[in-house]
């Protein structure tokens, strides 16, 4: 219900996009971390039994006799939090704030496990920071002594923009990304953005511990330049990492430990501006002009930033003012009629007139899924078609992953204009017991190369289901016992259709519906931070890895060594 | 002058339908400068001092743009040196509109007033140097929010409210909107001279994690956590700590002042209200959202986070405002979605019984042209609310239209307008609203059906601000009065002389008017006919006649 307050709120336009959801998706998320760490708490618990006795017991003897206390602390300094709130999860959803002694205390609690989870502004969740931290969980019951949470504060930049002659610079854009590994892989993701006030401060609160890039510009008023007393230039300022680079391999990073406060300071200069103006044209005769409203960037080629937005306006037409140099123009279009892209590379050392920018009918991602089946099918679930997930991974920064769902019965999803760029195409089947046996897009094997989307059409991609895989069985062992971690499957032929098994303390696991053919087996005790997709990463803990053949219809048997990254 | 000539005024309204886009079209509208050398010999001067126009202390580096009235994005710019002196040479004889922006400043239009200003006039016998440009350092209000425990609220909603004098009348309306950052500050930079109030809207930070839990028992009456209060949220704070508006403390503000401006709150329990669906046993909700108003007639833009909660079948629960007076509007989806409005004065919790009708207000009407002029493609008629917000329905090719059942047209008073530049509303007549001029009074009717009656043949009118003495006038107010002001304030025209006295009132409905020419007259809140009389009595009458042109003097007084 409440996000449908915030969906009638932003279909009125009274409310920002992210704000509508921000407050009521964040807490349903969080309601659903809560309760999913606690689960998978108590799967993990090693004594079951004990657990469920000491439920039982809970229920045959109802008297709520029991309290827990504890206290709330600062990670980094130990101090104890005043006013934070402590919250127990599962049946008893009760709240507390702690005193300023950073106190909390329950009264009248029924015995049992309860989960535990405190929060404060200005501190995070040291599950938000390292997810293998245990989720705090007490067996509430007699003498119980009292527990400590932990709050990890926040991470904060903050700086100043000005010109080289101390002139504050207002209303430019400052951007802070960071990069991470998530699903094995490296990318870039931006982790906020905000605006420079009129003397030219900005401030970014609630960051994660680690490392950050920033970036500055462009900014979102036209600027002058000239000496005193002398006819002035538009101007602008060319988007710069810090502390004033164009690229950002030579970025330096800001390293923000939990609590700190870094300054970050800019001096930029304004570069004068040419004016580049064209027409976009290749868009159907019959659209109607006041309904097309292109989005046209001129983005740098060798960082994909953009250098200036271009204001919207209808109609073919467009005109943006740049600093010299070489970019590219990118324009789309969407209509109700379909999508179209272009781009052109242009090279501005003065005004630019009458660019004639292409623009190209974007077709849906066209995806065929054929399947062999070995096994008889019954004729009804053969009617539903065999569906597969198709992820495609931009390495690039500011693009982010996109997902798609595809049977056997659509050719095609009309959703899927994908922007132009090198994809790594990870293909998961959804239903039935199917591996991917083959994925080809033109001559390019998806299996193991990238998919280069340019302008203009993408070949057909062909995916190719059976039902005649094998299993992989093992256990994970670590000085000389059973261990529990997390198992990295890479087949030989399919270096990035990686499949990933999380272990438990008994070591065993066990992974099916893989293709016929030869496979590096890891095991590693946390994955999270772990570029394992990447094929130079991984090649450096190949010592540790163990080679399997999985034939069809059968399962293989494999130990794998536990390697360990955790200090 | 004019500074922002009718054709980026109308584009800009019709961007505004689509929304976000504003901003960028504005920003075009800044950019731009001129680079065309026009050859010929008659070549003059602008010059000036652009000084603080409260030190008097000329400034250097500031930027000073020049351009034709009518091109603002064609602008030629120059920095004044560090004697603050400008110089434009080579400018062909003409009209110029003259501005400057430096950091700290306001960014202003020579003599500027509303959105008005006096354009620079060179030519044979008439020069422009010397000139003496004021600009405003720009004023801040800034502050700290702290809550209960004297910690910093972040992520408040901060308002801020100008009462400003606009149209000849005097009215209190929301200039800008920012959030507390994580020290729960925010700030108001850039700011003009004048009176201003600060408003607040916050929820406690716990809120949305004690706000769910065990709602079902209402929340209040947990033993078990006497320390954590449930269901709670801050009250709507006018700066000091007013919950109206009559209250607040007005915040008045000098160029260049800076003013803090610091709240502390204390949670107040929310309030609920209870919707009886118009199905008794629809498991479906609603969707609710509650504006709240200020008195004297503003509307706060602020998003208030509601929750709602089906209690049983029929009955949703509606929970997250403190008191105040609000404008609910409530959604029933479904194939045929209902909307039903009303104006609440929350105090303690109510029921609200939409009753089975669909409380949907249908306006509809027909167009008629006179003479053979035909209305354009994409015309559309504009109601315009008192507080400047607009709704708008397209023209079907046979004169038909109707305006979305959805779109919000509260009871209220609403000036007929047409969104096309050349045609105008000649006459209006209704049922099921009071029609008085071109401006109707919507009640409580659900019906109301217009007849309209427009033209073409806009009047012009050109003209000079003369003293006693016959010498031009620079800086005057020109205002022409329709009879009947009040119900069509849409007819009102008005200008600023430009340096040598002359102004011009395009677009003129024709009509009966009264001309005035007034010095000093931004100050008058000349809508108010008392204010007005005294100047009525020296005043001249005018009948405008279709597409009539006019040349005509005008005695300051």
């Amino acid at each position: 219900m409440a996000k449908s307050v915030a969906q009638a709120l932003l279909d009125q336009g009274k409310l920002p996009a992210q704000h509508a959801f921000e407050a009521p998706l964040l807490y349903f998320i969080q309601c659903i971390h809560m309760s999913l760490r606690l689960l998978i708490a108590l799967l993990l618990l090693p004594n079951l039994s004990q657990a469920a006795q000491l439920a039982s017991n809970a229920a045959a003897n109802p008297a709520t006799a029991y309290s827990l206390s504890g206290t709330v602390q600062n990670s980094v300094t130990g101090e104890p939090i005043a006013h934070a709130l402590v919250q127990l999860s599962g049946e008893l959803a009760e709240s507390a704030f702690t005193d300023t002694g950073g106190r909390f205390e329950f009264d009248r609690l029924n015995a049992g496990l309860v989960g535990l989870s405190t929060r404060k502004p200005g501190f995070l969740d040291p599950l938000d920071v390292d997810p293998n931290l245990p989720q705090p969980i007490v067996r509430v019951g007699a003498d119980v002594p009292p527990v400590v949470l932990k709050l990890v504060p926040e991470g904060i930049v903050f700086g100043r923009a000005q010109k080289p002659d101390g002139e504050p610079i207002g209303f430019l854009t400052v951007q802070v990304f960071y990069s991470h590994i998530m699903d094995g892989r490296k990318r870039w993701d931006l982790m906020n953005s905000t605006q420079t006030n009129e003397d030219g401060e900005f401030r970014i609160a609630g960051l994660k511990p680690g490392r950050f890039y920033l970036q500055a510009g462009p900014r979102a008023q036209p600027t002058w330049i000239g000496a005193p007393g002398q006819r002035a230039r538009e101007a602008a300022y060319r988007p710069m990492f810090y502390p004033g680079v164009n690229d950002l391999a030579s970025a330096a990073p800001i390293d923000v430990a939990p609590g700190q406060q870094v300054e970050a300071d800019f001096s930029l200069s304004p570069e004068p501006v040419f004016r580049v103006s064209g027409t976009i044209v290749g868009l159907p005769a019959d659209e109607d002009a006041d309904e097309i409203w292109p989005r046209v960037q001129i983005v740098s080629p060798a960082t994909n930033t953009t250098i200036t937005p271009v204001g919207e306006q209808p109609g073919n037409n467009f005109r943006a003012k740049v600093p010299g140099g070489s970019y590219i123009i990118r324009a789309s279009v969407d209509t109700p009629r379909g999508s179209y892209r272009g781009e052109i590379p242009i090279t501005v050392q003065s005004d630019v007139t009458g660019v004639n920018l292409g623009l190209l009918p974007v077709p849906p991602l066209q995806v065929e899924v054929s399947v062999q089946s070995s096994r008889p099918q019954p004729s009804s679930g053969r009617q539903r078609g065999e569906q597969v997930s198709l992820r495609l991974l931009s390495q690039s920064m500011k693009v982010p992953a996109s997902e798609y769902g595809f049977t056997d019965r659509t050719a095609a999803n009309p959703m899927s204009a994908v922007e132009p760029g090198v994809y790594a195409v990870e293909i998961t089947p959804i239903s039935g017991d199917f591996f991917v046996d083959s994925a080809q897009c033109g001559g390019t094997d998806l299996l193991r190369d990238n998919l280069t989307v340019g302008q203009g059409s993408v070949a057909p991609i062909r995916i190719s289901l059976r039902d005649d895989g094998g299993i992989l069985a093992g256990i994970v062992m670590g000085d000389g016992r059973p261990a529990k971690g997390t198992v990295v499957i890479v087949p030989d032929r399919a270096p990035r259709q990686i499949k990933t098994v999380v272990v438990g303390t008994s070591g065993q696991f066990q992974s099916t519906k893989l293709a016929p053919g030869d496979y590096l087996v890891l095991a590693f005790d946390r994955l999270d931070g772990i570029e394992y997709a990447n094929p130079e990463v991984l090649s450096s803990y190949l010592s540790n890895a163990t080679h399997v053949s999985v034939a069809a219809n059968s399962e293989s048997r494999v130990s794998a060594n536990l390697i360990r990254t955790l200090k | 002058m004019r500074r922002a000539g009718k054709i980026p005024a109308v584009a800009i309204l019709c961007t505004a339908f689509r929304q976000g886009r504003i901003a960028l079209m504005l920003l075009f509208c800044l950019c731009g400068f001129a680079q065309q050398a026009v050859p010929t010999a008659n070549r003059f001067r602008i010059s000036g001092t652009v000084v603080n126009s409260v030190s008097g202390q000329a400034l250097a580096q500031v930027r000073v743009f020049l351009s034709l009235p009518q091109q603002i994005e064609d602008r030629e710019v120059v920095m004044t040196g560090p004697d603050g002196h400008f110089l434009f040479d080579n400018v062909p004889a003409g009209k110029y509109a003259l501005g400057a922006a430096k950091p700290g400043f306001m960014m202003q239009a020579f003599e500027a007033h509303e959105m008005y200003s006096s354009a620079i006039v060179v030519g044979p016998g008439v020069s422009a140097e010397n000139l003496l440009f004021r600009i405003h350092p720009a004023a801040v209000i800034s502050g700290q929010v702290v809550d209960e425990q004297n910690e910093p609220v972040r992520e408040a909603q901060v308002l801020l409210l100008k009462n400003r004098l606009q149209g000849g009348k005097r009215s209190v309306r929301q200039a800008d909107q920012t959030t507390t950052d994580d020290r729960g500050q925010y700030r108001f930079g850039s700011l003009a001279p004048g009176t201003y109030f600060v408003v607040l809207s916050a929820r406690p930070w716990y809120a949305p994690f004690t706000a769910f839990a065990n709602s079902s028992d209402g929340g209040a009456g947990q033993t078990a956590e006497p320390n954590v209060p449930r269901d709670v949220t801050y009250p709507i704070t006018y700066y000091p700590g007013a919950t109206d508006l009559s209250q607040a403390t007005p915040l008045t503000l000098a160029a260049g002042d800076h003013v803090s401006a610091d709240f502390s709150v204390t949670p107040v329990r929310s309030l609920h209200i209870h919707v009886r669906t118009p199905k008794p046993n629809a498991t479906e909700g609603c969707s609710v959202v509650a504006t709240p108003e200020a008195s004297q007639g503003v509307d706060l833009r602020l998003p208030i986070p509601l929750q709602t909660t089906m209690n049983k079948p029929g009955e949703v629960d509606v929970s997250g405002l403190p008191p105040g007076q609000y404008r609910l509007q409530i959604v029933f989806p479904g194939r045929e979605a209902t909307t039903y409005t009303q104006d609440v004065d929350l105090q303690s919790d109510i029921d609200i019984d939409p009753g089975a009708g669909d409380q949907s207000r249908i306006i509809s009407g027909s167009v008629r042209t006179q003479g053979e002029s035909r209305l354009p493609p994409g015309a559309g008629v504009m109601l315009r609310s008192n507080s400047g917000q607009i709704a708008m329905a397209r023209i079907t090719p046979n004169g038909q239209f109707q305006f979305d059942a959805h779109a919000e047209i509260p009871p209220g008073s609403y000036e007929i307008a047409l969104n096309t530049d050349n045609m105008f509303v000649v006459s209006v007549s209704g049922t099921g609203a009071s029609v008085s001029g071109r401006t109707i009074q919507i009640q409580g009717s659900t019906l109301i059906r217009l007849s309209i009656v427009v033209a073409q043949g806009f009047a012009r009118i050109e003209g000079m601000a003369v003293s006693g003495d016959d010498k031009p006038i620079a800086g005057a107010m020109i205002l022409l009065m329709p009879a009947d002001a009040a119900n069509n304030e849409i007819l009102i025209r008005r200008d600023q002389s430009d340096s040598d006295g002359t102004f011009t009132l395009p677009s003129v409905v024709p009509g009966h008017y009264t001309l005035l020419a007034i010095r000093n007259g931004w100050d008058l809140e000349w809508m108010n006919p008392a204010v007005l009389k005294p100047y009525l009595q020296n005043a001249e009458s005018i009948d405008v006649q279709r597409s009539g042109k006019y040349n005509l003097k005008v005695l300051v007084q």
